[in-house]
Protein backbone atom coordinates (compact mmCIF):
# COMPACT_ATOMS: atom_id res chain seq x y z
CA UNK A 1 0.00 0.00 0.00
CA UNK A 2 2.78 2.38 0.96
CA UNK A 3 4.56 1.55 -2.32
CA UNK A 4 1.44 2.39 -4.33
CA UNK A 5 1.01 5.60 -2.38
CA UNK A 6 4.58 6.53 -3.19
CA UNK A 7 3.96 5.96 -6.90
CA UNK A 8 0.79 8.02 -6.80
CA UNK A 9 2.56 10.85 -5.00
CA UNK A 10 5.48 10.64 -7.38
CA UNK A 11 3.07 10.87 -10.33
CA UNK A 12 1.41 13.89 -8.78
CA UNK A 13 4.84 15.50 -8.39
CA UNK A 14 5.64 14.97 -12.06
CA UNK A 15 2.21 16.18 -13.17
CA UNK A 16 2.55 19.30 -11.04
CA UNK A 17 6.02 20.03 -12.38
CA UNK A 18 5.01 19.57 -16.02
CA UNK A 19 1.87 21.56 -15.41
CA UNK A 20 4.04 24.44 -14.29
CA UNK A 21 6.15 24.42 -17.46
CA UNK A 22 5.22 26.81 -20.26
CA UNK A 23 7.87 27.73 -22.75
CA UNK A 24 5.68 30.37 -24.42
CA UNK A 25 5.46 32.48 -21.31
CA UNK A 26 7.88 33.86 -18.82
CA UNK A 27 7.69 34.61 -15.17
CA UNK A 28 6.66 38.03 -14.09
CA UNK A 29 8.88 39.38 -11.31
CA UNK A 30 7.21 38.31 -8.09
CA UNK A 31 7.69 41.69 -6.45
CA UNK A 32 9.35 44.92 -7.49
CA UNK A 33 12.66 45.60 -5.78
CA UNK A 34 11.17 48.63 -4.05
CA UNK A 35 8.43 51.21 -4.30
CA UNK A 36 10.92 53.81 -5.49
CA UNK A 37 12.13 51.67 -8.38
CA UNK A 38 8.52 50.91 -9.34
CA UNK A 39 7.79 54.65 -9.33
CA UNK A 40 10.85 55.19 -11.53
CA UNK A 41 9.47 52.67 -14.05
CA UNK A 42 5.93 54.07 -14.11
CA UNK A 43 6.52 57.84 -13.95
CA UNK A 44 8.10 60.45 -16.18
CA UNK A 45 8.28 64.23 -16.00
CA UNK A 46 7.63 66.56 -18.95
CA UNK A 47 8.52 70.24 -19.13
CA UNK A 48 5.04 71.65 -19.78
CA UNK A 49 2.20 72.81 -17.59
CA UNK A 50 -0.49 72.03 -20.21
CA UNK A 51 -2.19 68.95 -18.77
CA UNK A 52 -4.91 68.79 -21.42
CA UNK A 53 -2.34 68.79 -24.21
CA UNK A 54 -0.43 65.98 -22.50
CA UNK A 55 -3.63 63.94 -22.08
CA UNK A 56 -4.55 64.42 -25.74
CA UNK A 57 -1.07 63.40 -26.86
CA UNK A 58 -1.23 60.40 -24.51
CA UNK A 59 -4.37 59.33 -26.39
CA UNK A 60 -2.48 59.69 -29.69
CA UNK A 61 0.48 57.71 -28.32
CA UNK A 62 -1.81 54.90 -27.15
CA UNK A 63 -3.51 54.77 -30.55
CA UNK A 64 -0.11 54.57 -32.26
CA UNK A 65 0.69 51.57 -30.07
CA UNK A 66 -2.52 49.76 -31.03
CA UNK A 67 -4.66 50.53 -27.98
CA UNK A 68 -8.36 51.26 -28.23
CA UNK A 69 -8.85 54.31 -26.02
CA UNK A 70 -12.20 53.93 -24.31
CA UNK A 71 -12.05 56.18 -21.24
CA UNK A 72 -11.05 59.80 -20.83
CA UNK A 73 -11.79 62.17 -17.99
CA UNK A 74 -10.43 65.70 -18.06
CA UNK A 75 -11.48 66.37 -14.45
CA UNK A 76 -9.58 63.32 -13.24
CA UNK A 77 -6.74 64.03 -15.70
CA UNK A 78 -6.82 60.43 -16.80
CA UNK A 79 -7.17 58.38 -19.97
CA UNK A 80 -7.34 54.63 -20.39
CA UNK A 81 -7.16 52.15 -23.23
CA UNK A 82 -7.23 48.43 -23.89
CA UNK A 83 -5.28 46.20 -26.23
CA UNK A 84 -6.45 42.70 -26.88
CA UNK A 85 -5.40 39.81 -29.07
CA UNK A 86 -5.99 36.54 -27.22
CA UNK A 87 -5.06 38.58 -24.12
CA UNK A 88 -6.25 41.77 -22.48
CA UNK A 89 -3.91 44.58 -21.54
CA UNK A 90 -5.19 47.81 -20.03
CA UNK A 91 -3.17 50.97 -19.56
CA UNK A 92 -4.25 53.95 -17.50
CA UNK A 93 -2.39 57.23 -17.85
CA UNK A 94 -2.72 59.99 -15.28
CA UNK A 95 -1.24 63.47 -15.59
CA UNK A 96 -0.44 65.46 -12.45
CA UNK A 97 0.99 68.95 -12.01
CA UNK A 98 4.53 69.07 -10.72
CA UNK A 99 5.56 72.52 -9.59
CA UNK A 100 4.52 75.36 -11.88
CA UNK A 101 6.21 74.36 -15.14
CA UNK A 102 6.12 70.58 -15.25
CA UNK A 103 3.71 67.66 -15.23
CA UNK A 104 4.28 64.14 -14.00
CA UNK A 105 2.79 61.37 -16.16
CA UNK A 106 2.05 58.06 -14.49
CA UNK A 107 1.26 54.95 -16.52
CA UNK A 108 -0.09 51.76 -14.99
CA UNK A 109 -0.36 48.65 -17.15
CA UNK A 110 -2.36 45.59 -16.20
CA UNK A 111 -2.55 42.17 -17.79
CA UNK A 112 -6.07 41.13 -16.84
CA UNK A 113 -5.96 41.94 -13.12
CA UNK A 114 -2.20 41.57 -12.73
CA UNK A 115 -0.01 44.69 -12.64
CA UNK A 116 2.78 44.65 -15.22
CA UNK A 117 6.10 45.39 -13.51
CA UNK A 118 8.39 44.88 -16.50
CA UNK A 119 10.12 48.05 -17.68
CA UNK A 120 10.12 47.71 -21.54
CA UNK A 121 6.42 48.47 -22.23
CA UNK A 122 6.57 51.55 -19.99
CA UNK A 123 9.74 52.72 -21.72
CA UNK A 124 8.08 52.23 -25.11
CA UNK A 125 5.00 54.20 -24.12
CA UNK A 126 7.00 57.11 -22.69
CA UNK A 127 9.27 57.15 -25.74
CA UNK A 128 6.25 57.46 -28.08
CA UNK A 129 4.60 60.04 -25.80
CA UNK A 130 7.80 62.10 -25.71
CA UNK A 131 7.96 62.02 -29.49
CA UNK A 132 4.35 63.10 -30.08
CA UNK A 133 4.75 65.82 -27.44
CA UNK A 134 8.11 66.86 -28.89
CA UNK A 135 9.40 66.88 -25.32
CA UNK A 136 11.93 64.77 -23.50
CA UNK A 137 10.56 62.23 -21.02
CA UNK A 138 12.58 62.98 -17.89
CA UNK A 139 13.02 60.46 -15.09
CA UNK A 140 11.83 61.27 -11.60
CA UNK A 141 14.46 63.00 -9.46
CA UNK B 1 13.08 7.66 3.18
CA UNK B 2 10.63 8.63 5.97
CA UNK B 3 6.98 8.55 4.93
CA UNK B 4 6.43 12.19 5.85
CA UNK B 5 8.69 13.31 3.02
CA UNK B 6 6.26 12.16 0.28
CA UNK B 7 3.40 14.54 1.12
CA UNK B 8 5.93 17.29 1.74
CA UNK B 9 7.45 16.67 -1.69
CA UNK B 10 4.01 16.80 -3.32
CA UNK B 11 3.16 20.07 -1.60
CA UNK B 12 6.53 21.51 -2.64
CA UNK B 13 6.02 20.46 -6.23
CA UNK B 14 2.49 21.87 -6.33
CA UNK B 15 3.70 25.18 -4.92
CA UNK B 16 6.45 25.24 -7.53
CA UNK B 17 3.92 24.58 -10.27
CA UNK B 18 1.66 27.35 -9.00
CA UNK B 19 4.44 29.89 -9.36
CA UNK B 20 4.15 33.56 -10.32
CA UNK B 21 1.44 34.59 -12.80
CA UNK B 22 2.74 34.42 -16.33
CA UNK B 23 2.34 37.09 -18.99
CA UNK B 24 2.78 36.05 -22.63
CA UNK B 25 5.89 37.65 -24.13
CA UNK B 26 4.04 39.00 -27.16
CA UNK B 27 1.63 40.93 -24.94
CA UNK B 28 4.46 43.24 -23.82
CA UNK B 29 6.24 43.61 -27.16
CA UNK B 30 4.65 46.75 -28.51
CA UNK B 31 5.23 48.17 -31.95
CA UNK B 32 3.81 51.22 -33.65
CA UNK B 33 1.08 50.93 -36.24
CA UNK B 34 1.53 51.46 -39.94
CA UNK B 35 0.62 54.82 -41.50
CA UNK B 36 -1.71 52.94 -43.88
CA UNK B 37 -3.81 51.74 -40.98
CA UNK B 38 -3.92 55.22 -39.49
CA UNK B 39 -5.10 56.63 -42.85
CA UNK B 40 -7.84 54.01 -43.18
CA UNK B 41 -9.15 54.88 -39.71
CA UNK B 42 -8.92 58.66 -40.06
CA UNK B 43 -10.52 61.54 -41.94
CA UNK B 44 -10.08 65.31 -41.86
CA UNK B 45 -12.97 67.76 -41.60
CA UNK B 46 -12.91 71.48 -42.36
CA UNK B 47 -13.92 72.64 -38.91
CA UNK B 48 -12.18 73.40 -35.65
CA UNK B 49 -15.41 72.72 -33.76
CA UNK B 50 -14.60 69.40 -32.10
CA UNK B 51 -17.79 69.48 -30.02
CA UNK B 52 -19.76 69.44 -33.29
CA UNK B 53 -17.79 66.44 -34.52
CA UNK B 54 -18.26 64.62 -31.20
CA UNK B 55 -22.02 65.24 -31.31
CA UNK B 56 -22.21 64.09 -34.95
CA UNK B 57 -20.13 61.00 -34.09
CA UNK B 58 -22.55 60.16 -31.28
CA UNK B 59 -25.46 60.42 -33.71
CA UNK B 60 -23.68 58.26 -36.31
CA UNK B 61 -22.92 55.61 -33.67
CA UNK B 62 -26.53 55.59 -32.52
CA UNK B 63 -27.66 55.16 -36.16
CA UNK B 64 -25.45 52.08 -36.28
CA UNK B 65 -27.05 50.66 -33.13
CA UNK B 66 -24.35 51.58 -30.63
CA UNK B 67 -24.89 52.72 -27.08
CA UNK B 68 -22.68 55.60 -25.97
CA UNK B 69 -20.52 54.49 -23.02
CA UNK B 70 -18.11 57.38 -22.58
CA UNK B 71 -17.75 60.95 -23.83
CA UNK B 72 -15.23 63.71 -23.18
CA UNK B 73 -15.52 66.81 -25.35
CA UNK B 74 -12.50 68.39 -23.60
CA UNK B 75 -10.25 65.50 -24.59
CA UNK B 76 -11.99 64.69 -27.89
CA UNK B 77 -13.13 61.15 -27.13
CA UNK B 78 -16.38 59.25 -27.55
CA UNK B 79 -16.74 55.49 -27.07
CA UNK B 80 -19.68 53.17 -27.62
CA UNK B 81 -20.56 49.52 -27.85
CA UNK B 82 -23.25 47.13 -29.03
CA UNK B 83 -23.84 43.46 -28.27
CA UNK B 84 -25.31 40.76 -30.41
CA UNK B 85 -25.40 37.07 -31.18
CA UNK B 86 -22.30 35.41 -32.61
CA UNK B 87 -23.91 32.08 -33.50
CA UNK B 88 -22.49 30.74 -36.74
CA UNK B 89 -24.18 27.90 -38.65
CA UNK B 90 -20.90 26.42 -39.92
CA UNK B 91 -19.32 26.46 -36.48
CA UNK B 92 -22.42 24.88 -34.90
CA UNK B 93 -22.42 22.12 -37.54
CA UNK B 94 -18.75 21.42 -36.82
CA UNK B 95 -19.46 21.31 -33.07
CA UNK B 96 -22.32 18.86 -33.64
CA UNK B 97 -20.06 16.63 -35.76
CA UNK B 98 -17.37 16.67 -33.06
CA UNK B 99 -19.98 15.82 -30.40
CA UNK B 100 -21.24 12.83 -32.44
CA UNK B 101 -17.73 11.49 -33.10
CA UNK B 102 -16.61 11.82 -29.46
CA UNK B 103 -19.83 10.15 -28.31
CA UNK B 104 -19.39 7.23 -30.74
CA UNK B 105 -15.79 6.56 -29.73
CA UNK B 106 -16.65 7.06 -26.08
CA UNK B 107 -14.46 10.08 -25.41
CA UNK B 108 -15.45 13.03 -23.25
CA UNK B 109 -15.29 16.59 -24.51
CA UNK B 110 -17.01 18.90 -26.93
CA UNK B 111 -16.23 21.89 -29.11
CA UNK B 112 -17.10 25.33 -27.81
CA UNK B 113 -19.06 27.57 -30.19
CA UNK B 114 -19.26 31.34 -30.44
CA UNK B 115 -22.31 32.68 -28.63
CA UNK B 116 -22.19 36.44 -27.97
CA UNK B 117 -20.21 39.28 -29.43
CA UNK B 118 -19.58 42.90 -28.62
CA UNK B 119 -18.55 45.55 -31.11
CA UNK B 120 -16.81 48.51 -29.51
CA UNK B 121 -16.10 51.83 -31.15
CA UNK B 122 -13.62 54.48 -30.05
CA UNK B 123 -13.59 57.87 -31.79
CA UNK B 124 -10.93 60.48 -31.15
CA UNK B 125 -10.92 64.03 -32.52
CA UNK B 126 -7.95 66.38 -32.58
CA UNK B 127 -6.94 69.60 -34.28
CA UNK B 128 -5.09 68.89 -37.52
CA UNK B 129 -1.98 71.01 -37.09
CA UNK B 130 -0.72 70.38 -40.62
CA UNK B 131 -3.74 70.90 -42.87
CA UNK B 132 -6.05 72.81 -40.52
CA UNK B 133 -9.51 71.73 -39.40
CA UNK B 134 -9.89 68.61 -37.27
CA UNK B 135 -8.89 65.00 -37.70
CA UNK B 136 -11.22 62.21 -36.58
CA UNK B 137 -10.01 58.67 -36.00
CA UNK B 138 -12.36 55.75 -35.38
CA UNK B 139 -11.45 52.26 -34.33
CA UNK B 140 -13.77 49.25 -34.13
CA UNK B 141 -12.95 46.25 -31.97
CA UNK B 142 -14.84 42.95 -31.92
CA UNK B 143 -14.88 40.63 -28.90
CA UNK B 144 -16.53 37.18 -29.08
CA UNK B 145 -17.51 34.97 -26.15
CA UNK B 146 -18.11 31.22 -26.46
CA UNK B 147 -21.02 29.27 -24.97
CA UNK B 148 -19.01 28.75 -21.78
CA UNK B 149 -18.59 32.48 -21.24
CA UNK B 150 -14.91 32.67 -22.23
CA UNK B 151 -13.47 35.26 -24.63
CA UNK B 152 -12.77 33.23 -27.76
CA UNK B 153 -11.76 36.02 -30.10
CA UNK B 154 -10.74 39.64 -29.78
CA UNK B 155 -9.70 41.61 -32.83
CA UNK B 156 -9.61 45.03 -34.43
CA UNK B 157 -12.05 45.27 -37.32
CA UNK B 158 -9.97 45.64 -40.49
CA UNK B 159 -12.76 45.74 -43.08
CA UNK B 160 -12.29 49.15 -44.81
CA UNK B 161 -16.01 49.23 -45.64
CA UNK B 162 -16.91 49.53 -41.93
CA UNK B 163 -14.76 52.65 -41.67
CA UNK B 164 -15.99 54.14 -44.95
CA UNK B 165 -19.58 53.59 -43.87
CA UNK B 166 -19.01 55.29 -40.52
CA UNK B 167 -17.29 58.33 -42.05
CA UNK B 168 -20.03 58.66 -44.67
CA UNK B 169 -22.63 58.79 -41.87
CA UNK B 170 -20.50 61.20 -39.84
CA UNK B 171 -20.03 63.55 -42.81
CA UNK B 172 -23.76 63.52 -43.54
CA UNK B 173 -24.72 64.17 -39.90
CA UNK B 174 -22.12 66.92 -39.45
CA UNK B 175 -22.95 68.47 -42.83
CA UNK B 176 -19.24 68.44 -43.74
CA UNK B 177 -17.07 66.70 -46.28
CA UNK B 178 -14.70 63.97 -45.06
CA UNK B 179 -11.21 64.22 -46.55
CA UNK B 180 -8.72 61.38 -46.55
CA UNK B 181 -5.47 62.17 -44.73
Amino acid sequence: MSFNLARVLGGLCLAALFGGCDTAARDMPALPPSQSSLAAIRNRVFATDDREKVLRRAIAALENLGFVVDRADAALSSVSGAKSDQYLLRITVTVMPRGTAQVMVRAIIRYDATPVLDEPPYEKFFAVLGRVLALEALPLD
Amino acid sequence: MPRITFPAAVVLCLLTACGPYKIPKEALQWSEESPARRRAESRRFETSDEARLIAASAAALKDLGFTIDQKSVELGLIAGSKRGSAYNVGEMAAAAAVAIVTHVVGLPGSMAVSKDQSLRASIVTRPDENAGGSAVRVRFQRVVWDDEGRVSKSELVEDPEAYRDFFARLAKTAGLEAHEL
